[in-house]
């Protein structure tokens, strides 16, 4: 994802901060949807289609990033179609509430995971943190997310190495036996003590003083601002009026 | 346990937002004060381990099935509840943004319901209280068990409140806390034998990573504001609670009564019988004579479906178009440089 975020384009451009706040708009108004809707949160499709387009962001790992939580929502929504008696009215039809919920939880979560996931791919970390820094989040906060952000790769290698050798020593068993729960994280914690140590030491080598520096400024320009006003306003007519329907009913009164 | 976005209206988001706000605030100014600066990359390198912890699988005795840990109490008491508050975050936060989980909007109840009930509830009120007269072997599983499973009812039971009250799916309040609150006690327990073997282990290696194990002079933290906040938040919930029982009675009294006989195994037949039902009663054109109890009738753009029909297919059409448009576009415009 951070290769991504390195791409060239004109959202690659944007003012993170605009970015982000388009990004959280548009997570808000998604989710603002009554539990039934389904016609009238479609306009919200040309959101990230056309981030999709102008970045040139592959689509496949996006999907592939969004596919690993659907599980939770899938089972939330069959639930839904289990328990959800109520009856909903589509044009001269009856059908039941459970489906339509089930079927408006999928393209809502879908849209909202996939606009968060092209944000980070247009974005990355740093102007992320940039972004965050801009809204007065807590330096030490901003500071955590870089420095954990930066050593999940390294800790998950040493980790994903421990598991192995254990593997490899436990003939096949599934999982981590008992007796090894305490042995095994707690040598690894010890181990990432240590390295937190040594990546201190580091630090202050470089001058580090508690605080972050998030580097040169990143001006905003007026198309920053054009981005972002442009957006809200196609969120917020979306959100009031129900395009399609009034789309349909237009082209129903030409023919 | 992490919630969607999609599962929460932002009324509930943005408060859950807000109260998280008040939290970090809280934590990250105690933190300045007492943080030496090499705490930093530990609290970083940490989250890191615990964000990784989360795909070991540990085997689960008696079941052959395994799970993970969410580490909240591990990190509270070996960087102590403001630093592990703040750690929490910083995972919650890129797992919401690079791997889409939870979401943006549900952060914020996200961290609340893994982070705060970890490090400002179960930590301070159940954990310390036990360990107290100092670190022993016993102390350390008693305190760590019991604390992770508070912590994780807790968090199962706010996760519960939010979705109901957000409305995004009409699953009752009681179904929805009997299904929860079971399968976390579980977690909770197994959570806990983790946490407390890898603290026992630690605090025979090197006990001075364990907060005020050795040593050190004990400090003299006031925990009246903690108790004040957690009361407010205490009738904050109980308020909304309640006024959400009376809204729907028999949701809350189903539940409770469930409560009394040993809800499990009931609800899992229950949920069985509506398996076996399935197709009759969710069949997607359900007879027009409406079963008893067949819930609210909501009506969803009355005659107009066929033209929503319509509406929605162009809107998908003029989307798609103008993708690939765009995409048309940058292609001639690439093939143009080169």
């Amino acid at each position: 994802m951070d290769d991504l975020a390195r791409g060239d384009s004109a959202v690659h451009h944007i003012h993170p901060l605009m970015l982000f706040l388009v990004t959280i708009a548009y997570s808000g108004l998604v989710s603002s949807f009554g539990r039934y809707a389904i016609v009238p949160v479609l306009p919200f499709v040309l959101y990230p289609v056309i981030i999709f387009a102008v970045s040139k962001t592959p689509v496949k790992p996006i999907f592939k990033r969004a596919l690993i939580v659907l599980p939770l929502i899938l089972g939330i929504g069959l639930f839904a179609v289990i328990f959800d008696r109520s009856i909903v009215y589509f044009g001269s039809s009856v059908y039941y509430g459970g489906w339509f919920n089930f079927a408006s939880l999928v393209l809502k979560y879908g849209l909202i995971v996939i606009s968060a996931l092209l944000m980070m791919s247009t974005m990355g970390i740093d102007r992320l943190a940039y972004a965050l820094r801009l809204i007065r989040i807590p330096k030490l906060i901003v500071l955590q997310i870089l420095l954990t952000y930066r050593y999940i790769s390294v800790i998950g290698e040493e980790i994903a190495r421990t598991v192995r050798a254990y593997k490899l020593r436990s003939f096949g068993k599934k999982g981590i036996h008992k007796t090894a729960w305490g042995p095994l994280i707690g040598q690894i914690i010890l181990r990432t003590y240590e390295r937190s140590q040594n990546i201190y030491a580091a630090m202050l080598m470089r001058g580090f003083d508690g605080n972050y520096h998030p580097g040169a400024n990143i001006r905003m320009k007026f198309k920053d601002i054009a981005y972002l006003i442009f957006w809200i306003a196609f969120f917020v007519l979306a959100r009031i009026f129900d395009l399609p329907t009034l789309l349909g009913n237009a082209i129903a009164g030409v023919l | 346990m992490h919630v969607g976005d999609a599962l929460l209206s932002p009324v509930v988001g943005g408060t859950m937002w807000a109260a998280t706000a008040g939290v970090t605030a809280y934590a990250s100014k105690k933190i300045n004060i007492e943080l030496d600066k090499d705490k930093i990359p530990l609290m970083g390198v940490m989250g890191a381990l615990v964000f990784a912890m989360q795909m070991v699988n540990f085997a689960i005795p008696g079941t052959g099935s395994s799970g993970h840990i969410v580490g909240g109490i591990l990190l509270a008491v070996l960087l102590g509840r403001n630093a592990g508050f703040l750690t929490m975050i910083s995972i919650l936060s890129i797992q919401a943004l690079f791997f889409a989980d939870g979401g943006l909007l549900a952060l914020g109840a996200n961290i609340f319901n893994l982070g705060f009930f970890a490090c400002f509830v179960a930590y301070p009120l159940i954990f310390k209280p036990i360990v107290k007269k100092g670190y022993s072997n016993r102390r350390i599983v008693v305190g760590a068990v019991i604390a992770s499973m508070v912590a994780l009812q807790l968090g199962a039971f706010s996760v519960v409140l939010e979705t109901v009250i957000s409305g995004k799916t009409l699953l009752s309040f009681g179904v929805f806390a009997a299904l929860m609150q079971p399968i976390h006690l579980a977690i909770g327990a197994i959570e806990g034998l983790v946490t407390a073997m890898v603290l026992v282990f630690i605090y025979k290696a090197k006990p001075e990573l364990m907060e005020g194990a050795v040593g050190l002079p004990k400090q003299k933290t006031s925990n009246k504001k903690l108790v004040a906040g957690l009361l407010i938040c205490t009738v904050l919930i109980g308020g909304v609670g309640a006024w959400f029982a009376s809204a729907n009675p028999d949701g809350l009294e189903w539940s409770v009564a469930r409560a009394a006989e040993n809800s499990g195994v009931e609800i899992v037949e229950q949920a069985d019988d509506a398996l076996i039902k399935i197709q009759q009663e969710t069949a997607i054109l359900p007879d027009y004579a409406l079963r008893e109890g067949a819930g609210a009738q909501i009506s969803e753009n009355g005659q107009t479906s066929i033209a929503g029909i319509v509406g929605a297919g162009l809107t998908l059409a003029f989307a798609a178009l103008i993708g690939f448009a765009i995409w048309l576009f940058k292609r001639k415009k690439a093939a143009g440089v080169q």
